[in-house]
């Protein structure tokens, strides 16, 4: 019985490891919703503020979103490739 | 009758001008409504033009910030810092990005550059006074770097290691080269000089190459010549004895 729990438990450990991995290679929500914005601002500027409206964000959240995506190297390089890959 | 005729007449071309003046007031008032509003509206337009502007240059940060060299991202850190805080807008900030890039490219050291745009920045520096002020340091920067260029030069020892306006003394003739930009993130100058070394190399062999198959053209017109002269020689030696042979043969004769 002490053996099943202690597998079980392991177990529990490592699908919650595989989907923390897997949360953190995925891009997050905040990125997706800054790569969607800044795509439009770059090809519909007029529609800019529409879009941030749309994704329920003021100017000053999408700013400081931005911000913290340049100081980040991994998100900035994530947002490039996301960027590049909504362009195509 | 004709009396209050006259009199109406009277009354109505005094009343005239008065009425006249009212309506033109009346029409300056409303001219001068419709100014505001169309102002008003301009303004606004403006203001959404602006948040635009703000939004456009904010979303090339990543992209500016992925641009430049680990150290100089520091640097750029300082700046955004001051954006931040509301001190600077997003069009200045990519612009002194740029210069930071910029400096990244000629190779000189952006080291200091967020403190001196901060201290800018809290002196109340803004918009093109600002870009004046970094111009100016920028020129300095730059100065300094020929400068060190030049001094390197003059020493003729020592890797010229023109990066961030250092000399890093070492062995080897001090060219102060500059690389491009990813050989740099890479692997730093070193690449370069390499690739400068090759191409010498292969000069030189292509040079000793040449000069080989000359002397080899030379070595066989040499021998040609040698041939020639024997052949001449054989010749003349043929003769000769052609000669005494038939003159051996008239003294036979008499």
């Amino acid at each position: 019985m002490k053996k099943l729990s202690v597998i079980i438990l392991i177990a529990v450990i490592v699908i919650f490891a595989a989907c923390a991995k897997v949360q953190t290679d995925k891009p997050s929500q905040e990125l997706l919703k800054a790569v969607e914005i800044s795509l439009v601002i770059e090809t519909d500027p007029d529609n800019a503020l529409s879009a941030l409206k749309e994704h329920s964000m003021s100017v000053d959240a999408y700013k400081d979103l931005m911000i913290k995506i340049s100081e980040d190297d991994k998100l900035s390089e994530q947002y490039i490739a996301l960027k590049e890959k909504q362009d195509i | 009758m004709k009396k209050l005729l006259l009199l109406l007449l009277a009354v109505f071309i005094i009343a005239l001008p008065v009425f006249a003046e009212e309506s033109e007031k009346a029409i300056e008032e409303s001219k001068s409504q419709l100014e505001k509003t169309i102002s008003s509206d301009a303004d606004v337009k403006d203001e959404k033009q602006e948040q635009i502007d703000e939004l456009r240059f904010i979303s090339q940060l990543p992209a500016k910030m992925q641009e430049l060299l680990a150290e100089s991202k520091e640097e750029a850190k300082k700046v955004i810092y001051e954006l931040k805080q509301g001190h600077l807008k997003a069009q200045e900030t990519v612009a002194v990005m740029d210069t930071i890039r910029d400096n990244d490219k000629e190779g000189i050291s952006n080291e200091g550059m967020g403190e001196y745009v901060r201290e800018q920045v809290r002196s109340g520096k803004r918009g093109r006074e600002l870009s004046d002020s970094i111009k100016k340091e920028n020129s300095k920067r730059r100065e300094n770097k020929r400068h060190m260029k030049r001094e390197n030069k003059k020493d003729g020892s020592g890797e010229g290691n023109m990066h961030h306006g250092e000399n890093k003394g070492g062995k080897g003739k001090g060219k102060g080269k500059d690389c491009d930009e990813e050989t740099r993130k890479k692997h730093g100058c070193k690449e370069e000089v390499k690739k400068e070394s090759k191409e010498s190399t292969q000069t030189q062999r292509r040079v000793f190459e040449m000069e080989k198959t000359a002397a080899g053209e030379e070595a066989s017109e040499t021998d040609e010549i040698k041939g020639e002269k024997k052949e001449g020689q054989a010749v003349e030696t043929k003769v000769l004895e052609m000669k005494k042979k038939s003159s051996g043969s008239r003294g036979g004769k008499r």
